[in-house]
């Protein structure tokens, strides 16, 4: 379960979106079970509905119009900032996310976070390695990109 | 914070800062719940997919197991608790919440989470039918007992008003009063006996609190009594919500503060839209019009609304107000008017605030200015619509031309239009199905299915969007489809050439095999290298 919410909360980038995919993951992997035919690879299995559940919730996410807004958001933010702008790098991390795709957020976090390989990546998204390896650098130079945006709004 | 990329390792230090924690306390027990929740239907005998003792089991000791969570079978084995309470009284603590209950009721874990809330517990003298679960109550077998003479049943909860908050007027129409309970705003209603209840019962009361975090949400006392003894039963129930509090009360609102308390929300609506919509450096929020002043009318140039990039910078006017709502939160009033030719409007924003200024919920009424997205981009995007008496129903491509490696986001959506607020919509694995078709070639990728029979809640007029997903068999034939690799990738790439993308909306009202719906939908996108 906690692999599982450090995943969806480094995808979601809130803890409580991440606690609701992380919910959605296990009613939908009981739902699934049955399609996972080797149980040797029920981490990658896992691993990618965890996936999906957090596009899935960002997506929902995007569509608000009337929202609300999570108190952990607020004072996560407000807890560590300096003028208004994150001042640790887990705050800079997170604000940094906010600007790359569900996609990339993915691959980031199983590789950063979850410490997973190229392989493993592969396996628990269902993409080739040669994939992974070229998606995981675009977003990892994306990531670098909204570093360094972040950073430059910081400097103004 | 320097400009220089991170490091591989400084990198890892943070996810693990920010997202190493491990999941919250009770997220395992709410989700064990929710799987044995979603179990209910299929077992009791539905199409559902049959699901091997075996996989409940891997995918339940997952959950527990990945906590070292050891499920409590005691008196109350759902995530809260019951200590001895004053003199003839037990308390009941769950999360946040504590009350206190006669000795001898009985307090029953019935945990279970929908969308919008959730069911914490069963209180009361009804006895609980054995079938419905000995340490967990089925809370839907529940609500199929009917109340024997003299018995009290309450169903303790959670809710959320979707777009709204507990201070909506329309929410207090009689029989329902607005009440303070444990210093939150709240509502009670007092049904009195209900003609025909199926519950059998003489008196039928609820009280709905709100919930500290947020006026959007809260949580529901549902009480049913049946006689003999309904005047006492109605006072202990009184008793009941009387002694309803929160183990951390929120902190009260400091009038000589509001003032300051707005300027700081402005801020952080301010920082919070820059944030989630990404705003470039030099653009201007919508919020960073407002002013340092209750009442007084600001003028500035704003590049977004809250969520969206305006077409051009914009003039507008605005000014904001303070009050406090009820006793716990404050409501900031904000009101942007804008010009565009000889089309005007004005936007009103309602910010709950909590008493330290942080916010918790807003809604907006009013006309926003054009935004970007009403703009037709230089490459319109491909849409496809259709339409019958009850649904509507579009397929769109975010652009009409990808380059060979570009990922093709194709999102379909379908919305219920009516007569009624929601409708049950049954449908086979999805309600939407995907058909690719090469445009002047034999290259085809698709495959329906009739089974199993699920169903969606589809709320009127609010669109249910499905993404693109692969369905179909994989081919070792490259003039005829794609090959496993293609089909195991969860991000749509195309070769190059025309493709047509085909959605089908295929669903039925009143159960399977209803009235049916069926609307086709297609776009058309290049591929180019």
């Amino acid at each position: 379960m906690d692999a599982v919410y450090r995943l969806t909360h480094a995808i979601v980038n809130d803890p409580a979106d991440a606690a609701d995919a992380a919910q959605e993951t296990f009613v939908a992997a009981w739902r699934q079970i049955r399609s996972l035919r080797d149980p040797a690879r029920f981490d990658a299995w896992l691993q990618r509905i965890a996936v999906n559940a957090a596009r899935m919730t960002l997506r929902g996410r995007g569509r608000r119009r009337v929202r609300e807004i999570a108190t952990s958001a607020v004072t996560e933010t407000a807890g560590s900032t300096d003028g208004g702008r994150p001042t640790d790098d887990g705050a800079r991390l997170a604000s940094a996310l906010d600007r790359l795709t569900a996609d990339q957020r993915a691959l980031l976090a199983l590789h950063h976070l979850d410490g997973r390989s190229v392989a493993d990546i592969a396996a628990a998204l269902g993409i080739p390695g040669g994939t992974v390896k070229s998606r995981l650098f675009t977003a990892r130079r994306a990531l670098d990109a909204a570093l360094a945006a972040d950073a430059a709004e910081d400097g103004r | 914070m320097t400009g220089t990329p991170w490091s591989d390792e400084r990198l890892a230090a943070a996810y693990r800062a920010r997202f190493g924690a491990v999941a919250p306390e009770g997220l395992a027990t709410e989700t064990i719940a929710a799987v044995r929740a979603g179990r209910t239907p299929r077992a009791a005998g539905s199409i559902g997919p049959r699901l091997s003792w075996l996989g409940v089991a891997a995918v339940l000791a997952v959950v527990a197991v990945g906590t070292g969570l050891a499920l409590r079978f005691g008196l109350y084995p759902g995530g809260g608790s019951v200590t001895d309470g004053p003199p003839g009284f037990k308390t009941f603590t769950y999360g946040e919440i504590a009350f206190d209950v006669p000795a001898e009721w009985s307090i029953r874990d019935a945990s279970t989470f929908f969308s919008g809330g959730s069911v914490i517990a069963v209180v009361g003298t009804l006895p609980v039918d054995p079938a419905c679960g000995i340490g967990h109550v089925d809370i839907n077998c529940y609500y199929e007992q009917r109340l024997e003479p003299g018995t009290i049943s309450i169903v303790v909860g959670s809710g959320a008003y979707r777009g709204g908050t507990i201070f909506d007027a329309e929410r207090a129409a009689p029989p329902t009063v607005r009440t303070t309970v444990a210093g939150m705003p709240a509502l009670f209603t007092d049904r009195g006996r209900t003609a025909e209840s199926y519950y059998l019962s003489d008196l039928d009361l609820t009280w709905e609190i709100a919930q500290p975090a947020t006026p959007s949400a809260v949580y529901r006392i549902d009480v049913g009594i049946r006689g003999p003894g309904v005047d006492e039963y109605r006072r202990q129930a009184e008793a009941l919500v009387a002694s309803f509090r929160y183990v951390s009360p929120p902190p009260a609102l400091d009038p000589a503060a509001a003032a300051e308390v707005a300027l700081v929300a402005l801020d952080e609506a301010e920082f919070s839209d820059r944030t989630m919509w990404q705003l470039a450096t030099g653009e201007v929020s919508w919020y960073a019009c407002f002013g340092d002043v209750a009442g007084a009318v600001a003028s500035r140039e704003v590049d977004s609304t809250p969520g969206e990039h305006l077409v051009a910078a914009l003039p507008v006017e605005c000014r904001w107000s303070i009050a406090a709502e009820g006793t716990a939160f404050w409501r900031l009033e904000l009101e942007t008017s804008w010009t565009v030719g000889a089309t005007s409007g004005t936007v009103r924003e309602i910010r709950w605030l909590r008493p330290d200024g942080t916010a918790t919920a807003s809604t907006f009424e009013g006309d926003f200015p054009p935004s970007s997205a009403d703009e037709p981009s230089g490459e319109e995007r491909p849409l496809g619509t259709a339409q019958d008496e009850t649904f509507y129903f579009e397929v769109m491509a975010s652009e009409a031309t990808y380059a060979p490696d570009e990922p093709i986001e194709i999102v379909a959506s379908f919305t219920y239009l009516g007569p009624n607020d929601t409708e049950r919509v049954y449908h086979a694995a999805s309600p939407i199905g995907f058909r690719i078709e090469e445009v002047g070639g034999s290259r085809v990728m698709g495959g329906a299915m009739d089974q199993p029979c699920l169903n969606t809640d589809a709320e009127a007029g609010q669109p249910i969007d499905m993404p693109f997903t692969k369905s179909g068999a994989p081919t070792d034939d490259p003039t005829a489809g794609f090959d496993r690799g293609w089909y195991e990738d969860p991000v749509l790439t195309l070769p190059p050439g025309r493709w047509r993308v085909f959605a089908s909306l295929s669903v039925s009202l009143g159960g399977c095999g209803g009235e049916v719906h069926g609307l086709d939908v297609s776009v058309e996108v290049s591929v180019e290298p």
